[in-house]
């Protein structure tokens, strides 16, 4: 090879390394506040599915606050006004992470809210030593009925399996409840997770494949390019499937992927929801994040329960609405799961 | 039936041209190599901004020269870790954003002397190229999030080689390859909103996709993927059965992975030394 030929070969493969990136892939957006403004407001305009239903005009989001971006604008400044943005949506699949605070919209909990969780465990349930089961799962004092929290949805399979191994102690715990008149299952302090995990759950209580909800997702640019209603199903799952009286107690607590499995229960023939409505949030959020390193979520999606009813910012409604108060709270009674039991022990 | 449309193509303008035929023996070359592949990723999906990195990967490949033909087979790997300008500490996901990617490349091609360039010492061969590329991204954000995406193409396309010698007599030669997908089975086509997208639905999630997610993947064109790879190797030797090859591989694509909303543009820049031995 002639030296002339080596040293072109050497500078066309110098260029390709170092120019392609330049000339292919455009440079990042400069990490300044109209920047992160602008990608921020524009993630939202984009891929928000819920702006109808919620009733808000995003472009006067741009105009009111798209004029108060200038280069001197602070961090405190931009994160001030991105709360209040976020805020003022009232989706609880809306919120922002950052340095200077994580914001989300909350206020349909209650502050001092006592149905998130059981009250005065051992006076309704056989308590025990603490168990390493992701579930905990007691027998109640009337030894015939099995009491379980699922605290969480979240977690994801390893690999690229999407449902994640530990909800399948479901399995085992229905293998010695076999002989239960009924099982409560409390997910009062629910906040949701991967709705494969609730679908998975949900699956060992159906007795045939079922509708359980409807869905619409954000397809398009435009604001209201949203895809037609499209079904979820909830469907047997596992060796076996305990189709004997189940209770599910709710509260305003319960959010997200929790919503999804109550709803897949409230569909089957042998549950009943009993307690608060639930959160009113499914939305299948997605998180993006910005120049300056900031992180947000937004829903993607619209949710409607079996009937058709849109429970973004609803929630659903139980079969037996029951509430635990403050009141009941300092007495040490559990009000939601007494009426649980009351339910199971009327069934049989 | 592309591959047989592009094969009697080139048996067309064979029997068009007068090809001068070379006294040749037919090789069987296996090549090992690694060096350095760098990944810039800008995935719409994942992040506004770009992420880069380098590693350390590993490539095989086969090559048999044939009287008239060409034929590779080649399997490249690297898991590389991928960092943003908002990347700060690898170890501290509460304020830091960066991905794992791991990326499979395993191509086979195969192609028929085209033309002779008697002055330039060059040989071009026509053929084509069935590659299948993964890169699969973990994206790691706040302190316990991490989101996966990944593209998965399977292609066949158009495939350009040319081969020259420097020096008459000798084993040494320049490979310039282009090839470019004409058409691609693409598993993960709707990763945006993945886990309730109409096309996942009915799918087991309690078992391995890998299955699943091959029996949902969808055919594309340049309307969705635009995928061009090219190399330039040079391969010398210093005796008669081992030499090394100088390589360096750029591998471009952008696929719009959900209509208009989402699109992921990937560039891979390979610089390879490998040790090559003929059989």
């Amino acid at each position: 090879m002639t030296r002339m030929t080596r040293s072109s070969g050497i500078l066309i493969l110098l260029f390709a390394y170092y120019g392609c990136e330049q000339l292919i892939l455009d440079p990042d957006p400069a990490n300044v506040p109209a920047n992160n403004f602008e990608i921020f407001w524009k993630d939202f305009d984009r891929y928000y599915a819920q702006f109808s239903l919620r009733h808000i005009n995003w472009d006067s989001v741009y105009a009111l606050y798209c004029p108060q971006i200038s280069p001197s604008t602070s961090d405190r400044q931009l994160f001030t006004m991105f709360s209040n943005i976020v805020l003022g949506i009232n989706d609880m699949h809306v919120s922002l992470y950052t340095p200077m605070g994580d914001v989300y919209w909350k206020s349909m909990i209650p502050a001092s809210y006592p149905s998130r969780r059981i009250i005065n465990a051992c006076k309704y349930v056989q308590c025990g030593a603490p168990q390493e089961s992701l579930f905990e799962y007691r027998t109640c004092q009337d030894a015939d009925i099995g009491y379980m929290i699922i605290p969480t949805f979240s977690g994801q399979g390893e690999g690229l399996t999407i449902a994640d191994s530990r909800y399948l102690v479901i399995d085992d715990i229905l293998s010695q409840w076999k002989d239960k008149k009924g099982i409560i299952i409390d997910l009062r302090g629910n906040s949701g997770g991967n709705s494969v995990n609730a679908e998975t759950v949900a699956g060992r209580f159906a007795d045939q494949v079922r509708v359980y909800s409807y869905r619409r997702q954000k397809i398009g640019p435009g604001k209201d390019n949203v895809s037609p209603w499209k079904s979820s199903f909830v469907e047997p799952k596992g060796s076996y499937q305990f189709l004997k009286p189940v209770v599910v107690l709710t509260s305003r607590a319960t959010s997200s992927s929790a919503e999804m499995f109550v709803m897949a229960m409230q569909v089957l023939p042998n549950v009943t929801i009993a307690g608060d409505t639930t959160g009113g949030g499914v939305g299948n959020p997605i998180f993006r994040e910005l120049p300056n390193g900031w992180t947000y979520r937004l829903s993607t999606e619209i949710e409607a329960d079996a009937q058709g009813r849109i429970i973004e910012g609803v929630g659903v409604f139980p079969d037996v609405p029951v509430i635990t108060t403050a009141a009941d709270s300092a007495n040490g009674i559990d009000r939601m799961l007494e009426k649980g039991i009351e339910i199971i022990r009327k069934s049989q | 039936m592309i591959l047989s449309l592009i094969l009697s193509s080139i048996g067309i303008s064979l029997s068009q041209e007068s090809i001068t035929m070379v006294s040749f023996e037919p090789q069987h070359l296996l090549t090992l190599s690694s060096g350095i592949s760098s990944h810039t990723v800008r995935d719409e999906m994942m992040s506004p901004l770009m992420y880069r990195g380098s590693q350390i990967p590993l490539a095989f490949t086969y090559r048999f020269r044939g009287l008239e033909n060409r034929h590779t087979v080649s399997f490249n790997f690297d898991n590389t870790e991928l960092n943003s300008s908002i990347t700060k500490t690898i170890d501290d996901a509460a304020v830091s954003h960066y991905v794992n990617n791991l990326h499979l490349n395993l191509e086979y091609s195969g192609s028929t002397r085209a033309a002779v360039f008697e002055d330039l010492n060059t040989t071009c061969f026509l053929g084509a190229r069935f590659s299948s590329i993964l890169n699969l991204r973990n994206h790691y954000f706040l302190q316990t999030n991490n989101h996966m995406s990944a593209e998965q193409m399977t292609g066949l396309g158009m495939y350009l080689l040319t081969e020259t010698s420097f020096q008459k007599e000798s084993n040494n030669l320049l490979r310039v390859e282009i090839s470019i997908p004409c058409i691609s089975y693409v598993l993960l086509t709707n990763r945006y909103n993945a886990n309730v997208s109409e096309k996942f639905d009915n799918v087991d999630f309690e078992q391995s996709l890998l299955w699943q997610l091959f029996k949902k993947g969808d055919f594309v064109s340049f309307n969705r993927l635009f995928e061009v790879q090219a190399d330039v190797s040079y391969i010398f030797f210093v005796s008669n059965h081992i030499g090394f090859d100088l390589q360096y591989r750029l591998l471009y694509y952008s696929f719009a992975q959900y209509q208009d909303l989402f699109r992921a543009r990937v560039l891979n820049n390979q610089f390879l030394l490998g040790m090559t031995v003929t059989l």
